[in-house]
């Protein structure tokens, strides 16, 4: 199973549009992407996940690793497009807790402000 | 076991999205159960094998991982084998929410307790000798069956 990695631009936001199942196999590119953009300075980072249907236990420790970073760094993480599948592991990990979903369709200002 | 199918896979991370097909394709069969529990039977599996694929990995094992999937009335039951160095689940920590101070630094601790909320039975029996993981859906959950 292949991984489709590319990204755009909203504003100073960089969005990283992912396509396939994110697994213990396809995961390490994933976290290899997030780790590439925010040593490159891109420090707020959305995970569109539109085009994922199914992500497990590895790849949850990748997102929660980017929230560490893209933060660490003074920066945000953000997701977006979670299926309803998505969402339930989402919401049984507590992971929607710390990852903050957005709606790319809206402005970035519109969307709510990180909570610390 | 009724409709028993078996699958013997090399302990290769390649192979779960294999795995994750086969058991979703086969749970399907039975047409009582939603779209939601055979994603939740599917995610439950692959995290059992990405266990069983670690478990491999530090043993430098080159033995094949086996997935025994069977429908049996209301029962849907996966079995996870492998031949890894086996674990006590009963210490294993639990690595707490993640908006305790501190839990981002750990990307770990989500696979076995999602395995225990996803699935209506867990049992993980695990010895030096490797480990199994016997996952149970019912078609009609548990608390729907004590209503009927």
């Amino acid at each position: 199973m292949m991984l489709t990695l590319s990204h755009s631009t909203i504003g100073n936001w960089t969005i990283i549009h992912v396509a396939g199942e994110v697994d213990m196999a396809t995961g390490p590119q994933l976290r290899q992407e997030i780790v590439r953009h925010v040593s490159e300075g891109n420090i707020h980072i959305v995970i569109d996940l539109q085009n994922v249907d199914f992500i497990d236990s590895t790849g949850l420790g990748i997102l929660v690793g980017g929230v560490k970073r893209a933060r660490s760094n003074g920066g945000d993480f953000r997701c977006s497009g979670l299926s309803g599948s998505l969402q339930e592991v989402f919401s049984l990990t507590g992971l929607d807790s710390v990852l903050l979903s957005v709606d790319l369709n809206q402005d970035p200002s519109t969307w709510e402000p990180l909570n610390e | 076991m009724n409709k028993a199918i078996t699958l013997e896979i090399p302990s290769q991370v390649e192979y779960l999205s294999l795995v994750r097909a086969v058991v979703a394709s086969a749970a399907s069969l039975d047409q009582s159960l939603g779209d939601q529990r055979i994603d939740d039977l599917r995610l439950a599996v692959s995290e059992a094998t990405t266990n069983a694929i670690r478990a491999h990995a530090r043993l430098d094992s080159n033995e094949r991982i086996t997935i025994r999937f069977g429908i049996d009335g209301d029962r849907i039951e996966v079995e996870v084998q492998d031949r890894g160095p086996g674990f006590d689940p009963e210490t294993l920590d639990p690595a707490g929410p993640l908006t305790d101070t501190g839990r981002l630094e750990y990307e770990g601790g989500f696979g076995i307790p999602l395995m225990k909320i996803l699935a209506d039975e867990i049992t993980i029996e695990s010895a030096d000798e490797g480990t199994t993981v016997n996952l149970v859906v019912y078609v009609s959950p548990p608390s729907e069956k004590s209503n009927n």
